[in-house]
């Protein structure tokens, strides 16, 4: 491989076919069907611009993201990097509207009211949580919307509470994984009250709460 | 004094942030500690001494003002009982937890207290210590 040469690129968009990383504080362009990277010579002439960190690291994502890039003087700051993460769980709860339901589009309205909030803490919401959020609901897009809040470390809490001693949570810890915590009453004694607690994947929700009749009290 | 166990008949009061509160509406996620706290912060409403419930708010918020860089326009305060609090989740957790509820008096805080033994991933004594609230005010007074 060549020496490195700094990236740069027209219009705040790279070339067609072309994808990034991060190296030794610089940035490497190669072929996006997978060829090594080599050096860029052709923009050799223009000012040098640098992506942000974050966005070269992420990791394959089950939600397609859009490949926006931003010009920024330096892509290692915090402020930059919160500035990079507000957009883009702004762009995730945008997309809450694709799911086409009258819940969804309720629960985008919550995140909006909740990113408004979060932001007067100078602080964002965790991407990787909203981002299984998105994704739960992408599967069950018949649930009803739940009341949204966030936990001290900002990831999403959905909380049903449909009344008569029911209660059915979710903490969206991200990398798919969540912690539940179902309240209902005892089938065989009324007057009592069962409570259940676990650790799943987003995508075992129904099967582990559809049998203590969950999904009968969430869904439209 | 710090380390003194609150009375069961006493009443506390949790800052709980807007987005913990969403719409006004007190959530479990306000009754979670943060992953290097020891302790949910609350405050001791008997302590301060104020002849009703109404100028125990208002001491508060000057409290939250004096020691927040802003209190939230959307913040709220729940007021919980002390052995609400303790009894429900002593009946009804899976591990018979036994909360603490000690004072923890701050130089600018003199009613600071803390719920003890609640750790940050108690989702489900979250939601317990949640349906004992009895009370919900806005922690901003009138602007």
């Amino acid at each position: 491989m060549s020496e490195l040469q700094y990236l740069t690129y027209e219009n705040g968009k790279l070339p067609d076919g072309l994808m990034s990383a991060v190296y030794s504080g610089k940035f490497l362009v190669g072929d996006a069907h997978g060829d090594a990277f080599c050096t860029w010579e052709h923009y050799k002439k223009k000012e040098p611009q640098y992506l942000p960190t974050a966005f070269v690291n992420e990791e394959s994502l089950r939600v397609a993201e859009t490949t926006t890039f931003f010009q920024k003087n330096s892509p290692f700051t915090q402020e930059n990097l919160l500035d990079y993460r507000e957009d883009k769980v702004q762009e995730l709860i945008f997309r809450m509207r694709t799911l086409r339901s009258d819940s969804c589009k309720e629960l985008e309205k919550k995140l909006l009211a909740l990113l408004t909030d979060v932001k007067e803490e100078d602080t964002c919401m965790d991407l990787d949580s909203l981002r299984d959020l998105y994704n739960f609901f992408q599967l069950n897009r018949r649930l009803k919307c739940p009341m949204i809040s966030l936990t001290p470390e900002n990831e999403i809490y959905a909380s049903w509470k449909p009344g008569g001693n029911r209660v059915f949570s979710v903490r969206f810890l991200g990398k798919g994984k969540v912690r539940f915590v179902i309240f209902k009453p005892n089938d065989m004694h009324r007057e009592q009250q069962m409570r259940l607690s676990g650790t799943a994947t987003y995508d075992m929700l129904e099967n582990i709460a559809s049998p203590h009749g969950v999904w009968d009290w969430i869904s439209a | 004094m710090k380390g003194d166990i609150l009375p069961d008949g006493d009443h506390i009061a949790r800052y709980c942030k807007p987005t913990q509160a969403p719409e006004g509406v007190i959530q479990a996620t306000a009754f979670l500690p943060r992953d290097n706290e020891e302790s949910l912060s609350v405050n001791w409403l008997e302590f301060l001494d104020c002849p009703d419930r109404e100028s125990e708010i208002s001491r508060l918020r000057s409290v939250y003002d004096a020691k927040l860089n802003r209190v939230a326009v959307n913040a709220r305060i729940a007021v919980l009982k002390v052995g609400d609090v303790r009894q429900k989740v002593m009946a009804e957790s899976e591990d018979r937890r036994a909360l603490k509820i000690l004072h923890d008096p701050e130089e600018n805080d003199p009613s600071h207290s803390g719920i003890y033994n609640v750790k940050p991933d108690d989702e489900l004594i979250a939601e317990l210590i949640l349906e004992t609230v009895l009370e919900n005010h806005p922690a901003r007074g009138h602007i």
